[in-house]
């Protein structure tokens, strides 16, 4: 067996237990050190994804390294170091810097590593489950805290009610292809549709799409920002990933796939925008603005094309980018305000806060999909993907659910440039937050100037 | 001896999975909604072993101790939050843990 295609599961692994003895020595004291270093283990297994042997298949088939698992894991890495660099002010300003919090992050990490790396459904299915058992205890962290608590209640009883889902379908598919591996099945038989319905709505529900949103505002508005930033990015990236990969085998199976994935997206697409408009708490806004994306996301499903896909992931991780941004910076109001930031905190930003307003404005820029950010590639290469693939009824619902969010994202601008301010909001970055909001924005602007060198590692990994 | 068909594990794993979801969407105390999605998790188990019966196969028979075991971890953490959750109101009914809305 070839332990080098283990390197980057292996240096998370180590990681996990460095910081878990750390935390026994040390506790509260080092906790700034200690999350510092768990980005360190993050950005360490990025690099050693560089290394990794592949093609290569560990545990009697149970785990796959590829080059597309290999891309994924690399962005999903760089994504959750990001959220870790900027994570330690926060805690510590509100009194809870907890130990766990670093290897916590890391394990959800893991999960998503083996979820991506494996085409055998029973371990897709416990990667799935050891990141989503360790979101729900991340969301529900704060102690005396009662909204932290009740969103990580919901989000773990509609979670847990997906992770069945997931189960029920594997076991479904698995009764009537004999395999667990996910592999093309040519024959007609209901047991196998249902199957692959129950998937694809479980990962649905993982991704917050409509039908099965219901979480998400609850859960992002509770949980502690930066965790909202990792729950809204970090998944997400390893969720698509795994998508594209059963796209190509097991929903392209399923001959109606194509009708469901569509009614997913375009009911995302109504429901996210429509309800952004209504909110008051930028938490919630930018949870439903999450919805939406979720439904653009899943239009890209609906064929089977690389170029489609690579813009797809593309898409995501540019969108994970700008989305670490965005709750960066609503990190910083909150630690301003001494409360989760709300659309009225916004007014006249610019003339009390000029450097946060206009760092602001840029992802939401991005957000909306104008050139040159990195967002608008994304959009466009999912739009001509589908206009491709012969899809131009769906091309045209995701161009106008794109439209749709408009509003939302210019009122926030025009509160923050055209209206006087209401308070004095004095905004101070930790290291930690201006390196990853430096980060973030640099990394949209450069990939909407070069998107090429993202996409051709992606074309290149897709098979 | 004849032996039951694969359909039959499949249709009862469905109703069971069923009643389970209904009764998270239904019943009202903490407690019971969390006993609700076990049930849907010991649905599965017997579809994977019912499909392993079939099929003559362990595979899904692992899976299914994977699940339990899985279970059990939801069970442990979902018990931990309704505990907060008592501490801190002093309620335990779904009706009351409505504080966040829009």
């Amino acid at each position: 067996m070839n332990w080098s295609a283990l390197l980057p599961e292996l240096t998370l692994s180590a990681g996990v237990l460095t910081l878990f003895t750390l935390e026994l020595l040390y506790g509260k004291k080092a906790f700034k050190a200690a999350t510092l270093l768990a980005a360190l283990f993050l950005a360490l297994a990025a690099v050693s994804t560089l290394f990794t042997a592949h093609p290569e298949r560990l545990f009697f088939g149970g785990f796959t390294v590829d080059a597309l698992s290999l891309a994924g894991k690399l962005l999903l890495y760089a994504l959750a170091a990001l959220v870790l660099v900027s994570s330690y002010d926060y805690f510590i300003k509100r009194n809870s810097p907890y130990g766990e919090l670093p290897y916590l992050y890391l394990l959800a990490v893991l999960g998503m590593s083996v979820m991506l790396s494996s085409d055998n459904l029973a371990v897709v299915f416990t990667g799935l489950e050891l990141s989503s058992i360790t979101l729900y205890l991340l969301a529900g962290l704060f102690k005396n805290d009662y909204p932290s608590k009740e969103g990580a209640f919901k989000y773990l009883v509609i979670g847990t009610t997906g992770t069945s889902m997931f189960a029920l379908g594997s076991a479904f598919v698995y009764a009537a292809t004999g395999s667990l591996r996910t592999v093309p099945y040519e024959g007609e038989n209901a047991f196998f549709a249902l199957g692959v319905v129950l998937i694809l709505s479980a990962l649905a529900l993982k991704a917050s799409a409509v039908p099965f949103h219901f979480w998400t505002p609850d859960a992002y508005e509770g949980a502690p920002t930066p965790t909202t930033a990792f729950m809204a990015a970090v998944p997400k990236l390893a969720l698509y990933f795994l998508l594209v990969k059963l796209t190509y085998t097991l929903l392209s199976s399923f001959e109606d796939w194509r009708l469901f994935v569509v009614l997913l997206a375009v009911a995302s697409m109504l429901v996210g925008n429509l309800a952004a408009y209504a909110q008051t708490s930028l938490k919630r806004l930018f949870a439903y603005s999450s919805v939406a994306h979720a439904g653009y996301f899943l239009t890209a499903l609906t064929a089977v094309d690389e170029h489609l896909f690579a813009a797809l992931l593309f898409y995501v991780f540019a969108y994970g980018t700008a989305t670490v941004g965005v709750f960066t910076l609503l990190t910083v109001l909150e630690k301003a305000l001494g409360r989760p930031a709300r659309l009225d905190d916004l007014k006249g930003l610019y003339r009390t806060a000029p450097g946060t307003a206009l760092l602001f404005a840029l992802f939401l820029f991005a957000f909306i999909g104008i050139p040159p950010l990195a967002l608008f590639w994304g959009k466009l290469g999912i739009f001509f993907g589908l206009v491709k693939a012969e899809l131009f009824t769906v091309g045209v619902l995701f161009a106008l659910g794109s439209l749709l969010s408009v509003g939302y994202y210019l009122r926030l601008v025009v509160l923050m440039f055209l209206t006087e301010p209401e308070r004095e909001v004095k905004t101070a970055l930790s290291g930690g937050e201006a390196f990853t909001l430096s980060f973030a924005a640099l990394a949209t602007l450069a990939l909407g100037l070069a998107p090429q060198t993202v996409l051709d590692l992606l074309l290149r990994a897709l098979p | 001896m004849k032996t039951i068909p694969l359909e039959a594990f499949l249709v009862v794993s469905m109703i069971l999975f069923g009643l389970g979801v209904v009764g998270i969407v239904a019943r009202r105390n903490l407690i019971t909604v969390l006993m609700s999605l076990e049930l849907t998790l010991n649905a599965v188990n017997i579809a994977l072993v019912g499909a392993d019966h079939h099929l003559g196969a362990a595979e899904g028979q692992i899976f299914a101790l994977f699940v339990i075991a899985l279970a059990a971890t939801e069970a442990a953490v979902g018990l931990g939050i309704i505990i907060a959750i008592f501490r801190l109101k002093r309620v335990d009914s779904t009706d009351e843990i409505r504080e966040m809305r829009g």
